[in-house]
């Protein structure tokens, strides 16, 4: 585990200080251990003059013991024998402790003192037993002699220059202790200083070093946060330890991450890009596939803008040429560019005749029905290869593709809507949309063709009368203004015949109203056969009728009402299985626009003709003459 | 003899009237407008008049309202003639006061007959 920098500047500082104050007691110990030794030099040194002064005094005891031995009694001189080797051991001991003490170098003169002591010391020893024993045995002048010698004064001199010598040393150690005192008090206020001086560069130093390690706190526990916060990850315990250590691990994790993270963003990146680019081109694809997609939707709104317009068409034309020339302008622009056709059965079930075609191909003009697939089948036929496939026989031989879509309504089949394209259909997708298509414009059409033909029946019921199968007098009064207009306008003349049955009410009455109704419908009949197409008989009412021949001169009409009025002679009608007798017709002829430009005056005058036919004996016709009135007005009266 | 008036401005429709009922035995009065057929209906006291719809100026349906206000021309029967192309519905017609009327052109056996039928012969 490794120590936060703080308890490491804790430690260390403690440490520092720690060594500083061993260093100084040390010091300081050494400084007072060296004051003991020289106190003990002193000591020893004042301990051998002691010594010496105490064996000095020694030898003094004794030499004046010896006085009281010769006066004493003999109690006192045993008391002083028996004290008498105490009294060496004593001399000896201090003798023996000055030589010890002095062993130094400059100790020479001591010893050389000593020396002589001890010889002293010896001789008397030795001369004292003697004085003793000669003494006690009352050889008193062979005493005196050893006693003379033990009371010698001994080395008094060295003595006494031993002393000076003592004192002298004595001195100087006290003044060298004293002097080595004071050097060691200076070394010690020196120490202390110094370590005071340590001491405070040290707290100078920690304080620095506390102030130094705030910022890398902070950064360490940043540093930590961004790892945990940022990162999601908690450092190893490992690393928690030290604030270096943690932000060298957390700098490591940041850049670990940070290596990842560019790694991943540069992934990223690239990912993007290639999104982008993907975006783009699928945008790109997007956009031509809208494009597409609106080019259809218009080109769809634009057919059912077409089919619309002419379904609105289809239903204000009165027939089928008309519708024929109204529907190329829609089947073409629906069909583009292919070519086509629309048949319808008109009237044989069997036979399809062409109505309209479009395009630059042939088309057949008529067909059987059998020749058609599609019609066969009753739906659509395509055939997108013509090569090898089975073809409708009315197709064009050119023909590469073809389909053909019946058209039914009501249950009725009406005709078929024919394409044919000049190359074959390899988009299988294009072929089933126009056969769509041609589907949609097949009902359509289906449904206009079934209304027109409906609308065709009723227009017929309302124009025709139903007893003679002619137009009625509502089909002429809309029908001739406009003929007479065209042929004013492309000046040419129009016949108007106005013809009545010659005695019809006499007939009616004699054979009964079966029989006039016969005679009426057989008149239609034969009066339908006799006109040509453009011509217009009509029904006017009752036994009359109307007939207008456009382009006819007054011979050509006279003739052909000479004609018409044979064709009524011979006449046969039959009512109720019996034969009837023949009926005879009266005919007033006037010209539009020379009797009457507008149809009532031309009728008119052709009614007024056929007024002087009657009184003229019937069966016969007259033309009009706008002189003839006069003539006459003055005729019958009521 | 029985006096016919004809209002009626197409002449040759006039003369076509005017023929089929001189040569029926009828005195025909013409005139060519309303305002002429009223005057003439008044001086000449005619037993029929026939009255087109469509004139120049007052119309037939007025004209015929004004010979049915007037007390001197109350009494003489009215025909309307209608053309084809202006349809006027039966009802106002027969409002305004005319005993008959006659869609052009006619066949003359209608014309006779609806003319007998009116003046009660």
């Amino acid at each position: 585990m490794r120590l936060k920098l703080a308890t490491q500047l804790h430690l260390g500082f403690a440490a520092a200080v720690l060594l500083a104050l061993a260093i100084t007691g040390m010091a300081w110990w050494i400084t007072l251990n060296y004051e003991h030794d020289v106190e003990v030099e002193h000591q020893k040194v004042l301990g051998a003059t002691i010594a010496l002064a105490e064996a000095e005094s020694a030898l003094w005891q004794l030499r004046y013991g010896l006085p009281q031995f010769m006066v004493g009694d003999t109690a006192e001189r045993r008391r002083i024998l028996a004290e008498e080797p105490r009294w060496y051991e004593i001399i000896e001991a201090r003798l023996e402790t000055y030589a010890r003490q002095t062993t130094a170098e400059h100790h020479q003169p001591q010893r050389q003192a000593l020396a002589e002591l001890r010889a002293e010391y010896q001789r008397y020893k030795e001369a004292r037993p003697k004085f003793f024993e000669l003494y006690q045995a009352g050889r008193v002048e062979e005493a005196a002699r050893w006693r003379a010698l033990t009371t010698t004064p001994y080395g008094a001199a060295t003595v006494k220059a031993l002393g000076r010598q003592i004192a002298l040393e004595r001195a100087h150690a006290e003044a060298e202790a004293r002097e080595e005192s004071e050097t060691l008090a200076t070394i010690r206020i020196m120490l202390a200083f110094l370590t005071g001086a340590l001491l405070l560069f040290l707290a100078f130093g920690y304080a620095f070093a506390l102030r130094a390690l705030r910022p890398i706190r902070a950064l360490q526990m940043q540093a930590e946060q961004v790892v945990r916060e940022q990162l999601g990850e908690e450092l190893d315990p490992l690393d928690h330890g030290n604030e270096i250590a943690t932000l060298v691990a957390s700098v490591q994790r940041m850049s670990e991450r940070f290596t990842v993270h560019a790694a991943e963003m540069a992934r990223a990146e690239a990912a993007l890009r290639r999104e982008h680019e993907a975006l783009d081109r699928m945008v790109a694809e997007r956009t031509v596939a809208l494009e597409s997609a609106n080019r259809e939707l218009d080109l769809r709104h634009h057919r059912s803008q077409l089919l619309t317009e002419m379904t609105g068409l289809l239903q204000t034309v009165r027939d089928l040429d008309e519708a024929a020339q109204v529907l190329p302008r829609f089947l073409e622009p629906l069909f583009e560019p292919n070519a086509g056709a629309l048949y319808v059965i008109k009237s044989s079930l069997n036979y399809l005749d062409l109505l309209v075609r479009w395009g630059q191909m042939p088309f057949a003009p008529t067909f059987e029905t059998t020749n058609c697939w599609g019609l066969r089948r009753g739906q659509p036929y395509l055939v997108e290869h013509a090569d090898g496939a089975l073809v409708c026989a009315h197709a064009d031989a050119g023909a590469r593709a073809t389909l053909c879509v019946p058209m039914v309504a009501e249950g009725a089949t009406l005709g078929l809507l024919h394409l044919v394209w000049a190359q074959p259909l390899t988009d299988a997708a294009a072929a089933q949309a126009w056969r769509a298509h041609t589907q949609r414009v097949a009902e359509q059409l289906g449904l206009a063709l079934a209304n027109l033909r409906l609308r065709a029946q009723l227009r017929d019921q309302s124009i025709r009368d139903i007893q003679t199968g002619l137009y009625n007098r509502r089909f002429l009064e809309e029908s001739l203004p406009r003929d007479l207009a065209r042929a004013e306008r492309e000046k040419y003349p129009v016949a108007v015949f106005m013809l009545d049955v010659d005695h019809f009410k006499k007939f009616n009455d004699t054979y009964g109203h079966e029989a006039g109704d016969a005679v009426l419908h057989a008149l239609g009949r034969v009066l339908s056969e006799s006109v040509r197409v453009g011509d217009l008989a009509c029904r006017f009412g009752g036994e009359e009728f109307t007939v207008a021949l456009p382009r006819v001169s007054p011979e050509q009409a006279r003739d052909w009402a000479e004609r018409f009025m044979q064709r009524v002679r011979g006449m046969e009608v039959k009512a109720g299985g019996l034969s009837l007798p023949g009926v005879t017709v009266s005919m007033g002829l006037a010209f539009a626009p020379e009797h009457g430009a507008d149809p009532e005056t031309v009728i008119q005058a052709a009614d007024l003709a056929l007024y002087e036919a009657k009184r003229g004996g019937r069966d016969r016709l007259v033309v009009y003459a706008s002189a003839s009135p006069s003539k006459t007005a003055d005729q019958g009266a009521p | 003899m029985t006096t016919i008036l004809i209002v009626e401005d197409n002449p040759q429709h006039m003369m076509l009237a005017a023929t089929l009922l001189e040569l029926n035995g009828y005195a025909v009065l013409k005139a060519e407008n309303a305002e002429d057929g009223l005057a003439l209906a008044r001086s000449r006291q005619p037993d029929l008049v026939l009255m087109d719809i469509k004139l120049p100026g007052m119309d037939g349906l007025e004209a015929v309202k004004q010979l049915r206000a007037d007390a001197a021309t109350r009494a003489i029967k009215v025909i309307v003639l209608t053309s084809f192309r202006d349809e006027y519905p039966e009802a106002e017609i027969l409002a305004s006061g005319a005993d008959a009327f006659l869609p052009k052109p006619y066949h003359h056996k209608d014309f006779l007959g609806t003319m007998t039928a009116v003046l009660g012969h």
